[in-house]
């Protein structure tokens, strides 16, 4: 299995626990690959904001990343390891400006084509960083720790802490027994990718990437 | 509640030409029309001010949109155009009522509906809520999306001037608090200590970007030096900052007649007023980035070298340069027929560029007076320095232009007019336009954006309206005051 297709299969599992706030109904081929939603969850439809005000961190959200991933925001990611992707290379694309030279005095009223796929590239080079270094020196480790002497990937028992340190430090708060089982769930498929090399660590990189790049991640 | 418009100011200031659109044939400035739509419509959200914005029927003036498109349908139907405005005054009621039926922007809500509601007849995202029995129920989801929710206001806060989320620990002494209220204000006010909010390229730095309009390969000074140093702007942006933050007044952007240094400390970013003679200021700092204009002919941002020559350049009347003015620090552009005084006489044409002409006075009766205080302040000059001095203030400019720009031009005042007040200098016409509502608005229109992320909604205006009056009179012109108070609102805290 490609890189490729295990992100697409991990973005489908993620997007059907995110988006599964109806109630139960037959089941869907995308939630088959999920787990069931949340109890509480499916409880009540979720009561609509009238006013659906919803805005891009941009910037800030590379803030947040580098406190969540334990990374000086200028090593998140540097294009052909020089230029840094957020306030140089995708800075306009990512809702910055830079007035004096270039003449972009406000942020994009709309973001570009560009902007989610500067973002995955920030995120997946952020995860990619903290997840090697974590496993070179596991006694240092932010996150990934428990995976630095696992010959292949752990059993579910020992991903779920992983999986829930992961919305602890990214999103700040506490990820739903269904999130975190989401992530655990999805190591059934690298494992099944006879094709990597090193199972635990594309797991690590891959659910990091998940969770920094969603939804709640990017916007407020 | 019905609100009446606010008395005392010109009531054309909020206005946007509504009329000129509605009519053929050669511009017509109608100013009145946006306060007439509000006295038809006096319970409209969109009429909290007094006037509903130029967007209800413009585009981009004079180009219609979807809802003023149908609304002109309506407009007195086989008429003769132009309208008078008397005819226009007179048509617009029934017009208004029978575009209402209508649903201008397909959303499934008529026209009416949505202005009774607060959405946006032209926008087809904007509709009237699903209201009323909505919030009846438990609610559910991160959100409590019916009534002020603290977390997610510390989440916005932290976000929106600190630049990163809050910490768990943060969230969790909020949801903890019976009252939240207090937790939410200190939380601003660390935030609004943060480099995020007041360091160089901060928050407030980059709200200044549009009214200094800084040019890199033109910039003096020892900080990142342009090939042609001309000015300075980082003089502006300090300026700018200093009165945007701490317990200052904003009103001193266009008033104060002294200088802010920046300085990059241990504990961060430090701004302090300085103040030196055009001699001491040429010792000190040389010619590159020199502020020229002696202290008694200094008005705040107006006069900062930066301003008077990316603007006024080699201009006998800057027009430009008042244009920017009243853009920059009043929210009117007059590229959008925004700020027109109705009623003034035809322009002298001092400089013999046509401005009495039809088409050029809708908007020279009103820009021309604005201009002439700023006649006296030199942009580039390109010559002898002992007869004509760069960026300074002369009481003689004129005199300099008339082999350019005919003999008239050393006939031009310094006496100009603003907001429909007569003035004899810039120092006045600052006065004019930092005690006016248009200065509020603009001031507390620039943070609701930061804040919000776009202007106000229709649904927002009361909430809007009382926030820039609370600015003018208990927040004293203090921006940190007033942000206090914007935190509190529905419009912020109620996701």
């Amino acid at each position: 299995m490609s890189r490729e297709r295990v992100l697409l299969m991990l973005g489908l599992a993620l997007g059907a626990v995110a988006c599964d706030d109806e109630p139960a109904a037959e089941p869907t081929p995308a939630a088959d690959m999920a787990v069931a939603p949340d109890a509480a969850v499916m409880a009540q439809p979720i009561v609509a904001s009238d006013k659906a005000r919803v805005q891009f961190k941009g910037p800030r959200w590379a803030n947040d990343l580098a406190v969540g991933l334990n990374l000086p925001k200028r090593e998140l990611c540097r294009e052909l390891g020089q230029a840094d992707c957020m306030d140089e290379v995708h800075h306009i694309a990512l809702g910055g400006v830079e007035a004096y030279r270039l003449g972009v005095r406000e942020a994009l009223p709309v973001a570009p084509a560009t902007a989610a796929i500067a973002a995955e590239r920030i995120a997946l080079s952020a995860c990619i960083k903290r997840v090697d270094q974590d496993l070179a020196d596991p006694a240092e480790a932010w996150i990934f720790g428990p995976l630095a002497d696992a010959s292949g990937l752990p059993d579910d028992a020992a991903l779920l802490p992983l999986a829930q340190a992961l919305y602890d430090k990214l999103l700040r708060r506490d990820a739903t027994p269904a999130e975190a089982q989401a992530l655990v769930d999805f190591a059934a498929e690298v494992r099944a990718d006879g094709a990597t090399q090193a199972p635990a660590r594309d797991w690590a990189v891959l659910t990091c990437f998940a969770v920094a790049s969603s939804l709640e991640s990017l916007f407020y | 509640m019905r609100r009446r418009r606010p008395r005392g100011g010109p009531g054309w200031l909020a206005a946007l030409l509504v009329g000129p659109a509605l009519l053929a044939g050669p511009a017509l400035a109608l100013p009145t029309a946006p306060p007439l739509v509000c006295d038809h419509l006096p319970d409209a959200p969109a009429c909290a001010g007094g006037a509903v914005d130029c967007a209800l029927c413009h585009t981009v003036p004079p180009a219609r949109s979807v809802y003023g498109a149908q609304l002109e349908g309506f407009l007195a139907p086989g008429a003769v155009r132009p309208l008078t405005p008397d005819a226009f005054a007179q048509a617009l009621p029934d017009a208004l009522d029978l575009a209402g039926a209508l649903d201008a922007d397909g959303d499934g809500a008529s026209n009416g509906a949505e202005l009774a509601a607060g959405s946006d007849p032209n926008d087809t995202a904007s509709a009237p809520g699903a209201g009323g029995d909505r919030c009846d129920g438990p609610v559910t989801g991160d959100w409590n999306v019916c009534t002020y929710d603290a977390v997610y206001v510390l989440k916005k806060i932290h976000l929106d001037v600190c630049g990163q989320s809050p910490t768990r620990a943060q969230v969790d002494a909020v949801r903890a608090a019976g009252d939240a209220m207090p937790l939410l204000h200190a939380a601003l006010d660390a935030c609004l200590d943060s480099e995020n909010w007041r360091g160089k390229d901060g928050v407030v730095w980059r709200m200044a970007h549009t009214k200094i309009r800084p040019v890199q390969s033109i910039k003096a000074g020892e900080e990142d030096p342009g090939d042609i140093p001309l000015g300075d702007y980082f003089d502006d942006y300090a300026y700018f900052v200093y009165h945007h933050t701490d317990d200052r007044d904003a009103r001193d952007l266009l008033l104060g007649n002294y200088f802010v240094a920046r300085t990059e400390g241990p504990d961060g970013t430090v701004y302090e007023p300085w103040d030196r003679s055009f001699r001491e200021e040429l010792d000190v700092r040389g010619f590159g980035p020199a502020q020229l204009v002696v202290r008694s002919a200094r008005v705040g941002m107006l006069t900062h070298r930066w301003f008077i020559m990316s603007n006024t350049m080699f201009t006998a009347i800057p027009r430009t340069t008042a244009a920017q003015a009243y853009r920059a620090y009043l929210g009117l552009d007059i590229s959008k027929l925004e700020g027109l005084e109705p009623g003034l006489p035809l322009p002298e044409d001092y400089d013999n560029k046509g401005v009495r002409a039809d088409a050029c006075a809708v908007c020279h009766t009103t820009l021309d007076p604005l201009t002439y205080p700023f006649t006296r302040y030199e942009g580039i000059v390109v010559g002898n320095f002992r007869e004509q001095l760069p960026f300074a203030y002369s009481p003689n400019r004129m005199q300099h232009y008339v082999d350019t720009d005919g003999p008239r031009v050393a006939e031009t005042p310094e006496a100009g007019r603003i907001l429909g007040q007569d003035v004899a200098n810039l120092r006045e016409w600052a006065q004019v336009a930092a005690n006016s509502d248009a200065f509020a608005q603009a001031t507390v229109r620039d943070y609701w954006k930061v804040f919000m992320g776009e202007a106000p909604r229709d649904a927002e205006q009361a909430e809007f309206v009382a926030l820039w009056q609370a600015f003018r009179g208990e927040h004293e012109y203090r921006v940190e005051r007033m942000l206090h108070a914007l935190i509190e609102t529905e419009a912020y805290g109620v996701p």
